[in-house]
Protein backbone atom coordinates (compact mmCIF):
# COMPACT_ATOMS: atom_id res chain seq x y z
CA UNK A 1 0.00 0.00 0.00
CA UNK A 2 1.55 3.62 -0.78
CA UNK A 3 0.33 6.95 0.12
CA UNK A 4 0.87 9.98 -2.48
CA UNK A 5 0.64 13.23 -1.02
CA UNK A 6 -1.24 15.82 -4.02
CA UNK A 7 -1.45 19.16 -3.80
CA UNK A 8 -2.68 20.96 -0.74
CA UNK A 9 -5.70 22.28 -0.94
CA UNK A 10 -5.10 26.44 -1.00
CA UNK A 11 -5.88 28.26 1.79
CA UNK A 12 -9.55 29.45 2.26
CA UNK A 13 -9.41 32.79 1.33
CA UNK A 14 -6.16 32.55 -1.10
CA UNK A 15 -6.95 33.82 -4.43
CA UNK A 16 -4.51 34.31 -7.75
CA UNK A 17 -5.03 38.19 -8.63
CA UNK A 18 -4.49 38.49 -12.12
CA UNK A 19 -4.82 42.15 -13.21
CA UNK A 20 -3.25 45.35 -12.24
CA UNK A 21 -7.76 46.46 -10.88
CA UNK A 22 -7.36 43.42 -8.82
CA UNK A 23 -4.34 43.98 -7.20
CA UNK A 24 -5.38 47.34 -6.55
CA UNK A 25 -7.92 46.14 -4.90
CA UNK A 26 -6.48 43.55 -2.85
CA UNK A 27 -3.78 46.25 -1.50
CA UNK A 28 -6.39 48.56 -0.90
CA UNK A 29 -8.47 45.27 1.64
CA UNK A 30 -5.05 44.41 2.47
CA UNK A 31 -4.42 48.33 4.10
CA UNK A 32 -8.13 47.51 5.21
CA UNK A 33 -6.87 44.35 7.15
CA UNK A 34 -9.22 42.00 4.85
CA UNK A 35 -8.31 38.38 5.82
CA UNK A 36 -7.97 37.62 2.45
CA UNK A 37 -5.76 39.40 1.40
CA UNK A 38 -3.64 39.99 4.68
CA UNK A 39 -3.47 36.04 4.36
CA UNK A 40 -2.60 36.60 0.30
CA UNK A 41 -0.25 38.87 0.88
CA UNK A 42 1.23 37.59 4.04
CA UNK A 43 1.82 34.29 1.84
CA UNK A 44 3.69 36.29 -0.87
CA UNK A 45 5.63 38.06 1.79
CA UNK A 46 6.73 34.45 2.90
CA UNK A 47 7.51 32.98 -0.23
CA UNK A 48 9.82 35.41 -0.80
CA UNK A 49 11.63 35.57 2.45
CA UNK A 50 11.24 31.88 2.93
CA UNK A 51 15.01 31.50 1.49
CA UNK A 52 16.89 33.62 3.75
CA UNK A 53 15.85 31.81 6.93
CA UNK A 54 18.21 29.72 7.09
CA UNK A 55 20.64 32.51 6.80
CA UNK A 56 18.83 34.64 9.18
CA UNK A 57 17.54 32.16 11.94
CA UNK A 58 17.85 33.89 14.99
CA UNK A 59 15.64 36.64 13.27
CA UNK A 60 13.26 35.05 11.56
CA UNK A 61 10.30 35.69 13.40
CA UNK A 62 10.84 39.18 13.67
CA UNK A 63 12.12 39.97 10.20
CA UNK A 64 8.75 38.21 9.10
CA UNK A 65 6.71 41.17 10.97
CA UNK A 66 9.49 43.86 10.06
CA UNK A 67 8.32 42.55 6.20
CA UNK A 68 4.82 43.39 6.70
CA UNK A 69 5.39 46.04 8.79
CA UNK A 70 7.07 47.53 5.95
CA UNK A 71 4.96 46.44 3.08
CA UNK A 72 1.72 47.84 5.24
CA UNK A 73 4.08 50.90 5.16
CA UNK A 74 4.85 51.72 1.91
CA UNK A 75 1.87 50.62 0.33
CA UNK A 76 0.21 53.16 3.20
CA UNK A 77 2.19 55.68 2.59
CA UNK A 78 3.34 55.45 -1.11
CA UNK A 79 0.72 53.42 -2.65
CA UNK A 80 0.80 50.57 -5.41
CA UNK A 81 0.83 51.98 -9.05
CA UNK A 82 0.70 48.98 -10.63
CA UNK A 83 3.66 49.07 -12.24
CA UNK A 84 4.79 45.70 -11.35
CA UNK A 85 1.96 43.16 -10.73
CA UNK A 86 1.72 43.39 -7.04
CA UNK A 87 2.98 40.54 -5.95
CA UNK A 88 6.38 41.50 -7.80
CA UNK A 89 6.17 44.54 -6.00
CA UNK A 90 5.64 42.86 -2.67
CA UNK A 91 8.77 40.40 -3.34
CA UNK A 92 10.96 43.03 -4.29
CA UNK A 93 10.27 44.96 -0.79
CA UNK A 94 10.62 41.62 0.87
CA UNK A 95 14.13 40.58 -1.02
CA UNK A 96 15.19 44.22 -0.52
CA UNK A 97 14.82 44.05 3.10
CA UNK A 98 16.70 40.52 3.82
CA UNK A 99 19.55 41.48 1.22
CA UNK A 100 19.95 44.62 3.62
CA UNK A 101 19.81 42.23 6.47
CA UNK A 102 22.04 39.90 5.38
CA UNK A 103 24.50 42.40 4.32
CA UNK A 104 24.40 44.11 7.53
CA UNK A 105 25.62 41.07 8.70
CA UNK A 106 28.04 40.53 6.84
CA UNK A 107 30.72 43.20 7.10
CA UNK A 108 34.01 42.81 5.05
CA UNK A 109 37.02 42.78 6.64
CA UNK A 110 38.57 46.35 6.36
CA UNK A 111 42.15 44.94 4.31
CA UNK A 112 39.43 44.57 1.47
CA UNK A 113 38.48 48.21 1.28
CA UNK A 114 42.47 49.16 0.50
CA UNK A 115 42.73 46.38 -2.25
CA UNK A 116 39.67 47.88 -3.78
CA UNK A 117 40.39 51.19 -4.08
CA UNK A 118 44.06 50.36 -4.79
CA UNK A 119 44.72 51.00 -8.75
CA UNK A 120 48.36 51.33 -9.60
CA UNK A 121 48.73 50.22 -13.23
CA UNK A 122 51.85 48.57 -13.81
CA UNK A 123 54.43 50.12 -15.59
CA UNK A 124 56.16 47.02 -16.69
CA UNK A 125 52.86 45.65 -18.71
CA UNK A 126 52.45 46.81 -22.15
CA UNK A 127 49.88 49.01 -23.44
CA UNK A 128 47.51 47.08 -24.96
CA UNK A 129 47.82 45.03 -21.95
CA UNK A 130 46.12 48.01 -19.91
CA UNK A 131 44.36 48.30 -21.89
CA UNK A 132 42.05 45.12 -22.23
CA UNK A 133 42.65 45.22 -18.29
CA UNK A 134 40.65 48.50 -18.38
CA UNK A 135 38.01 47.16 -20.96
CA UNK A 136 37.46 44.12 -18.68
CA UNK A 137 37.47 46.20 -15.43
CA UNK A 138 34.77 46.32 -13.04
CA UNK A 139 33.24 49.39 -13.96
CA UNK A 140 31.96 50.23 -10.14
CA UNK A 141 35.85 50.76 -9.32
CA UNK A 142 36.01 53.16 -11.81
CA UNK A 143 32.70 54.72 -10.86
CA UNK A 144 34.66 54.42 -6.85
CA UNK A 145 37.70 55.92 -8.34
CA UNK A 146 35.63 59.03 -9.42
CA UNK A 147 34.62 59.67 -6.12
CA UNK A 148 36.54 62.10 -4.71
CA UNK A 149 39.06 61.19 -2.26
CA UNK A 150 38.12 62.95 0.90
CA UNK A 151 34.74 61.31 0.59
CA UNK A 152 36.03 57.61 0.53
CA UNK A 153 38.54 58.27 3.01
CA UNK A 154 35.26 59.56 5.29
CA UNK A 155 32.88 56.34 4.51
CA UNK A 156 35.88 54.03 4.49
CA UNK A 157 36.02 54.83 8.13
CA UNK A 158 32.38 54.56 8.36
CA UNK A 159 32.39 50.85 6.90
CA UNK A 160 35.23 50.09 9.50
CA UNK A 161 32.14 50.79 12.23
CA UNK A 162 33.98 54.14 13.66
CA UNK A 163 31.22 56.59 15.65
CA UNK A 164 30.59 60.18 14.48
CA UNK A 165 32.23 60.84 17.65
CA UNK A 166 35.62 59.20 17.31
CA UNK A 167 35.77 60.43 13.81
CA UNK A 168 35.86 64.22 14.59
CA UNK A 169 37.67 63.63 16.92
CA UNK A 170 40.48 62.43 15.02
CA UNK A 171 39.89 64.90 12.29
CA UNK A 172 39.68 68.23 14.45
CA UNK A 173 36.26 69.27 13.37
CA UNK A 174 32.85 69.07 15.74
CA UNK A 175 30.91 66.04 15.32
CA UNK A 176 28.10 67.86 13.61
CA UNK A 177 30.24 68.94 10.86
CA UNK A 178 31.63 65.92 10.10
CA UNK A 179 28.32 64.04 9.98
CA UNK A 180 27.19 66.90 7.43
CA UNK A 181 30.78 66.12 5.68
CA UNK A 182 29.36 62.49 5.80
CA UNK A 183 26.34 63.16 4.75
CA UNK A 184 26.99 65.74 1.58
CA UNK A 185 29.43 62.96 0.86
CA UNK A 186 26.33 60.39 0.94
CA UNK A 187 24.27 62.74 -1.33
CA UNK A 188 27.32 63.90 -4.06
CA UNK A 189 27.80 60.24 -4.28
CA UNK A 190 23.99 58.85 -5.20
CA UNK A 191 23.91 61.58 -7.46
CA UNK A 192 26.53 61.21 -9.50
CA UNK A 193 25.77 57.56 -9.68
CA UNK A 194 22.51 58.23 -11.01
CA UNK A 195 23.77 60.50 -13.67
CA UNK A 196 26.86 57.61 -14.18
CA UNK A 197 25.23 54.43 -13.73
CA UNK A 198 23.02 55.19 -17.54
CA UNK A 199 25.09 57.10 -19.11
CA UNK A 200 27.23 55.28 -22.14
CA UNK A 201 30.21 57.69 -21.86
CA UNK A 202 32.44 56.69 -18.69
CA UNK B 1 27.52 76.36 15.50
CA UNK B 2 27.81 73.39 15.63
CA UNK B 3 24.50 70.80 16.03
CA UNK B 4 25.05 69.02 19.74
CA UNK B 5 26.31 65.56 20.19
CA UNK B 6 23.02 64.14 20.97
CA UNK B 7 19.89 65.75 19.43
CA UNK B 8 17.07 65.59 21.72
CA UNK B 9 14.60 64.32 18.74
CA UNK B 10 15.29 63.31 15.36
CA UNK B 11 14.11 65.69 12.22
CA UNK B 12 14.36 64.56 8.34
CA UNK B 13 17.98 66.55 8.62
CA UNK B 14 19.07 64.39 10.90
CA UNK B 15 18.15 61.26 10.47
CA UNK B 16 20.26 61.54 6.94
CA UNK B 17 23.50 62.07 8.97
CA UNK B 18 22.80 59.90 11.27
CA UNK B 19 21.68 56.73 9.70
CA UNK B 20 25.28 56.01 8.81
CA UNK B 21 26.09 55.35 11.88
CA UNK B 22 23.24 53.87 12.38
CA UNK B 23 23.55 51.18 9.69
CA UNK B 24 27.22 50.78 11.27
CA UNK B 25 25.81 50.44 14.57
CA UNK B 26 28.03 52.98 15.95
CA UNK B 27 25.29 55.11 17.55
CA UNK B 28 24.52 55.51 21.10
CA UNK B 29 21.24 52.94 21.93
CA UNK B 30 18.89 56.30 22.87
CA UNK B 31 20.07 57.56 19.32
CA UNK B 32 19.38 54.02 17.66
CA UNK B 33 16.22 53.90 18.69
CA UNK B 34 14.93 57.40 18.09
CA UNK B 35 16.35 57.08 14.10
CA UNK B 36 14.55 53.56 14.76
CA UNK B 37 11.47 55.35 15.47
CA UNK B 38 11.46 57.79 12.85
CA UNK B 39 11.99 54.88 10.14
CA UNK B 40 9.07 53.58 11.06
CA UNK B 41 7.33 56.58 11.36
CA UNK B 42 8.20 58.39 8.37
CA UNK B 43 8.62 57.62 4.61
CA UNK B 44 11.08 60.63 4.10
CA UNK B 45 13.33 58.66 6.51
CA UNK B 46 12.99 55.60 4.87
CA UNK B 47 13.99 57.42 1.41
CA UNK B 48 16.70 58.62 3.64
CA UNK B 49 17.57 54.61 4.49
CA UNK B 50 17.38 53.72 0.53
CA UNK B 51 19.95 56.88 -0.25
CA UNK B 52 21.91 56.01 2.49
CA UNK B 53 22.18 51.95 2.09
CA UNK B 54 23.09 53.18 -2.08
CA UNK B 55 25.47 54.99 -0.97
CA UNK B 56 27.19 52.30 1.42
CA UNK B 57 27.17 49.88 -0.98
CA UNK B 58 29.00 51.63 -3.64
CA UNK B 59 31.57 53.51 -1.13
CA UNK B 60 31.66 49.23 0.05
CA UNK B 61 31.87 48.41 -3.78
CA UNK B 62 28.81 46.13 -3.97
CA UNK B 63 26.01 46.97 -6.21
CA UNK B 64 22.82 48.20 -4.34
CA UNK B 65 20.41 45.92 -3.53
CA UNK B 66 17.70 47.59 -6.06
CA UNK B 67 19.99 46.40 -8.69
CA UNK B 68 20.60 42.88 -7.23
CA UNK B 69 16.60 43.04 -7.81
CA UNK B 70 16.50 44.24 -10.84
CA UNK B 71 18.54 42.05 -12.62
CA UNK B 72 16.99 38.98 -10.36
CA UNK B 73 13.79 39.86 -11.56
CA UNK B 74 15.02 40.75 -15.26
CA UNK B 75 13.48 44.18 -15.17
CA UNK B 76 13.86 46.35 -18.54
CA UNK B 77 17.28 48.19 -17.91
CA UNK B 78 19.61 50.76 -20.19
CA UNK B 79 22.41 49.14 -22.22
CA UNK B 80 25.21 50.99 -20.39
CA UNK B 81 23.48 49.75 -16.77
CA UNK B 82 23.65 46.42 -17.92
CA UNK B 83 27.24 46.53 -18.66
CA UNK B 84 28.05 48.14 -15.24
CA UNK B 85 26.37 44.91 -13.60
CA UNK B 86 28.22 42.49 -15.98
CA UNK B 87 31.41 43.86 -15.25
CA UNK B 88 30.82 43.95 -11.55
CA UNK B 89 29.02 40.42 -11.44
CA UNK B 90 31.80 38.66 -13.45
CA UNK B 91 34.30 39.54 -10.44
CA UNK B 92 32.30 39.90 -7.23
CA UNK B 93 31.46 36.77 -6.19
CA UNK B 94 29.04 37.72 -3.20
CA UNK B 95 27.00 40.26 -5.53
CA UNK B 96 26.88 37.05 -7.99
CA UNK B 97 25.68 34.91 -4.98
CA UNK B 98 22.56 37.09 -4.09
CA UNK B 99 21.25 37.32 -6.88
CA UNK B 100 20.91 33.62 -7.56
CA UNK B 101 19.39 33.75 -3.58
CA UNK B 102 16.80 36.12 -4.80
CA UNK B 103 16.22 33.59 -8.16
CA UNK B 104 15.75 30.39 -6.63
CA UNK B 105 12.39 29.12 -6.06
CA UNK B 106 10.16 30.34 -3.89
CA UNK B 107 10.11 27.12 -0.68
CA UNK B 108 7.78 28.28 1.94
CA UNK B 109 5.96 25.46 3.81
CA UNK B 110 2.17 26.31 3.74
CA UNK B 111 1.27 25.87 0.14
CA UNK B 112 1.00 23.40 -2.89
CA UNK B 113 1.99 22.52 -5.91
CA UNK B 114 -0.90 24.37 -7.75
CA UNK B 115 -0.11 27.26 -5.96
CA UNK B 116 3.90 26.60 -6.45
CA UNK B 117 3.48 26.83 -10.36
CA UNK B 118 1.80 29.41 -9.89
CA UNK B 119 4.70 31.17 -8.32
CA UNK B 120 7.40 30.35 -10.35
CA UNK B 121 5.12 31.71 -13.13
CA UNK B 122 4.89 34.88 -11.40
CA UNK B 123 8.38 34.81 -10.08
CA UNK B 124 9.74 34.83 -13.49
CA UNK B 125 7.17 37.58 -14.79
CA UNK B 126 9.64 40.58 -15.61
CA UNK B 127 8.67 44.05 -13.83
CA UNK B 128 6.98 46.07 -15.78
CA UNK B 129 9.12 48.94 -15.38
CA UNK B 130 10.52 50.37 -18.13
CA UNK B 131 13.78 52.66 -18.05
CA UNK B 132 14.48 53.86 -21.38
CA UNK B 133 13.71 53.34 -24.94
CA UNK B 134 17.07 50.72 -25.23
CA UNK B 135 15.15 48.52 -22.41
CA UNK B 136 14.56 45.51 -25.54
CA UNK B 137 18.09 44.83 -25.19
CA UNK B 138 18.69 41.07 -24.39
CA UNK B 139 18.05 39.32 -20.87
CA UNK B 140 21.22 40.00 -18.79
CA UNK B 141 23.55 36.25 -18.77
CA UNK B 142 24.59 35.48 -15.57
CA UNK B 143 27.81 34.03 -14.87
CA UNK B 144 27.41 30.12 -14.67
CA UNK B 145 28.91 29.61 -11.53
CA UNK B 146 26.49 31.74 -9.63
CA UNK B 147 23.52 29.82 -10.77
CA UNK B 148 23.72 26.47 -12.32
CA UNK B 149 26.06 24.08 -9.86
CA UNK B 150 25.32 25.67 -6.75
CA UNK B 151 21.72 25.18 -7.49
CA UNK B 152 21.81 21.68 -8.82
CA UNK B 153 24.26 21.06 -5.59
CA UNK B 154 21.53 22.49 -2.95
CA UNK B 155 18.50 20.35 -4.98
CA UNK B 156 20.74 17.18 -4.68
CA UNK B 157 21.32 17.93 -1.04
CA UNK B 158 17.68 18.97 -0.43
CA UNK B 159 16.82 15.03 -1.98
CA UNK B 160 19.92 13.74 -0.04
CA UNK B 161 18.07 15.39 3.18
CA UNK B 162 14.29 13.68 2.38
CA UNK B 163 15.83 10.88 1.94
CA UNK B 164 17.88 10.14 5.43
CA UNK B 165 14.79 12.49 7.06
CA UNK B 166 12.23 9.39 5.77
CA UNK B 167 15.01 6.51 7.24
CA UNK B 168 15.42 8.69 10.58
CA UNK B 169 11.53 9.06 10.93
CA UNK B 170 11.14 4.90 10.26
CA UNK B 171 14.05 4.61 12.94
CA UNK B 172 12.38 7.31 15.33
CA UNK B 173 8.86 5.16 15.04
CA UNK B 174 10.42 1.79 15.72
CA UNK B 175 12.48 2.93 18.40
CA UNK B 176 9.10 3.88 19.90
CA UNK B 177 7.28 0.71 18.98
CA UNK B 178 10.28 -1.50 20.92
CA UNK B 179 9.72 1.08 23.82
CA UNK B 180 6.28 0.47 24.27
CA UNK B 181 6.84 -3.13 24.01
CA UNK B 182 8.96 -3.14 26.48
CA UNK B 183 6.96 -1.35 29.21
CA UNK B 184 4.20 -4.27 28.31
CA UNK B 185 1.72 -1.52 27.92
CA UNK B 186 0.34 -2.44 24.63
CA UNK B 187 1.10 -4.72 21.71
CA UNK B 188 3.52 -4.15 18.88
CA UNK B 189 1.53 -2.79 15.39
CA UNK B 190 3.77 -5.22 13.45
CA UNK B 191 4.09 -3.88 10.29
CA UNK B 192 3.76 0.21 10.43
CA UNK B 193 4.03 2.27 7.45
CA UNK B 194 5.73 5.15 6.77
CA UNK B 195 4.72 8.17 4.48
CA UNK B 196 6.01 11.26 4.73
CA UNK B 197 2.81 13.74 3.53
CA UNK B 198 4.59 16.87 3.68
CA UNK B 199 8.46 17.85 4.59
CA UNK B 200 9.60 21.49 5.45
CA UNK B 201 12.75 22.97 3.81
CA UNK B 202 13.77 22.86 7.15
CA UNK B 203 15.33 19.32 6.93
CA UNK B 204 18.06 19.62 9.47
CA UNK B 205 14.69 20.58 12.05
CA UNK B 206 12.84 17.70 10.62
CA UNK B 207 15.89 15.50 11.11
CA UNK B 208 16.31 16.83 15.16
CA UNK B 209 13.16 16.09 15.35
CA UNK B 210 13.07 12.25 14.39
CA UNK B 211 16.35 11.31 16.47
CA UNK B 212 15.94 8.87 18.76
CA UNK B 213 15.60 11.61 21.92
CA UNK B 214 12.77 10.99 23.32
CA UNK B 215 12.74 15.13 24.13
CA UNK B 216 12.87 15.56 20.90
CA UNK B 217 9.35 13.98 19.82
CA UNK B 218 6.45 16.42 19.42
CA UNK B 219 3.69 14.93 20.52
CA UNK B 220 3.73 11.56 21.83
CA UNK B 221 2.04 8.86 19.49
CA UNK B 222 -1.31 7.32 20.62
CA UNK B 223 -1.04 3.27 20.88
CA UNK B 224 -3.67 1.57 18.68
CA UNK B 225 -3.64 -2.20 18.97
CA UNK B 226 -2.67 -4.02 16.60
CA UNK B 227 -3.86 -1.63 13.98
CA UNK B 228 -1.47 -0.64 11.16
CA UNK B 229 -0.22 3.22 11.46
CA UNK B 230 0.81 5.47 9.67
CA UNK B 231 3.63 8.49 10.63
CA UNK B 232 2.28 11.36 8.86
CA UNK B 233 4.05 14.44 9.51
CA UNK B 234 2.47 17.67 8.40
CA UNK B 235 3.80 21.19 8.37
CA UNK B 236 1.72 24.35 8.48
CA UNK B 237 0.47 23.58 12.05
CA UNK B 238 2.05 26.71 13.47
CA UNK B 239 -1.90 28.73 13.26
CA UNK B 240 -2.53 26.75 16.34
CA UNK B 241 -2.77 28.94 19.13
CA UNK B 242 -4.35 26.48 21.67
CA UNK B 243 -2.90 22.97 20.40
CA UNK B 244 -4.66 21.79 16.66
CA UNK B 245 -6.87 19.28 16.18
CA UNK B 246 -6.61 16.84 13.08
CA UNK B 247 -9.58 15.44 11.46
CA UNK B 248 -9.78 13.07 8.89
CA UNK B 249 -12.67 13.21 6.51
CA UNK B 250 -13.79 10.99 3.52
CA UNK B 251 -14.56 12.31 -0.06
CA UNK B 252 -17.69 13.49 0.61
CA UNK B 253 -16.51 15.70 4.01
CA UNK B 254 -19.86 14.91 5.56
CA UNK B 255 -18.38 14.35 9.22
CA UNK B 256 -14.95 13.51 10.44
CA UNK B 257 -13.91 9.60 10.27
CA UNK B 258 -11.18 10.13 12.31
CA UNK B 259 -10.05 13.03 14.82
CA UNK B 260 -7.17 13.96 17.05
CA UNK B 261 -7.42 16.70 19.45
CA UNK B 262 -4.67 18.11 21.59
CA UNK B 263 -1.97 18.19 19.26
CA UNK B 264 0.58 20.14 20.00
CA UNK B 265 2.93 22.11 16.73
CA UNK B 266 7.08 22.51 17.05
CA UNK B 267 8.03 25.88 17.48
CA UNK B 268 8.52 25.67 13.44
CA UNK B 269 4.73 24.36 12.80
CA UNK B 270 5.44 20.26 12.22
CA UNK B 271 2.60 18.14 13.19
CA UNK B 272 3.32 14.26 13.56
CA UNK B 273 0.70 11.37 14.14
CA UNK B 274 0.06 8.29 13.64
CA UNK B 275 -3.24 7.48 11.44
CA UNK B 276 -4.74 3.99 12.07
CA UNK B 277 -4.63 2.92 8.26
CA UNK B 278 -7.95 0.85 8.53
CA UNK B 279 -9.91 4.38 8.84
CA UNK B 280 -8.64 5.66 5.40
CA UNK B 281 -11.05 5.80 3.19
CA UNK B 282 -10.29 4.04 -0.25
CA UNK B 283 -9.28 6.81 -3.24
CA UNK B 284 -9.17 10.58 -1.73
CA UNK B 285 -9.45 11.53 1.44
CA UNK B 286 -8.46 15.05 3.55
CA UNK B 287 -6.86 15.63 6.53
CA UNK B 288 -8.07 19.21 8.41
CA UNK B 289 -5.76 20.98 10.51
CA UNK B 290 -8.17 23.44 13.19
CA UNK B 291 -7.17 25.20 15.76
CA UNK B 292 -8.37 23.51 18.98
CA UNK B 293 -10.27 25.68 20.81
CA UNK B 294 -11.72 28.30 17.67
CA UNK B 295 -12.12 25.57 15.15
CA UNK B 296 -10.20 27.95 13.03
CA UNK B 297 -9.24 25.77 9.72
CA UNK B 298 -5.63 26.33 9.43
CA UNK B 299 -4.24 23.92 6.75
CA UNK B 300 -5.53 20.89 4.78
CA UNK B 301 -3.97 18.07 3.00
CA UNK B 302 -4.96 15.97 0.47
CA UNK B 303 -4.40 11.85 0.74
CA UNK B 304 -5.01 9.17 -1.98
CA UNK B 305 -4.81 5.21 -1.11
Amino acid sequence: MTFKATAEAPREGAKQPDSAATDRQLAEDFLKGAPAAVDQISLWVRQAAWRYRSRLPAEWDDLFQDLLLEVTLVLREDGFRGESSLRTFVSRIAHYRCLNRLRDLARRPESELDEQHAHVPDPARSVIDRLLEYESEDLLKRFLRSVSEDCRRLWEAILAERSYREMSRELGVSAGALRVRVLRCRQKAVAQWKEWLDSPKR
Amino acid sequence: MSKPDKPSSVNRADIGELLPFYLNRSLEPDEARRVERHLAESSAGRQEEYDTRTAWSLYEGHLPVELILDVAFDAPMSAARRQVIESHLAVCERCSQEVALVQQEDGAPDFGDAEDAGDRAVASEPAREVDDASSMAPVLSMPQAATGPSSQAMRRLAWAACFVAVVASYGWFSTWQRLVDARGATSVTARANVAVVELLPAMDKILQRSGPDPEAAVNPLPAHEGEELVLVLLGGGAGCESGCRVELYGAERDRPQWQLEGLQPSPDGLLTLALPVSRLPEGRSVLAVRDLVSGELINEYLLDR
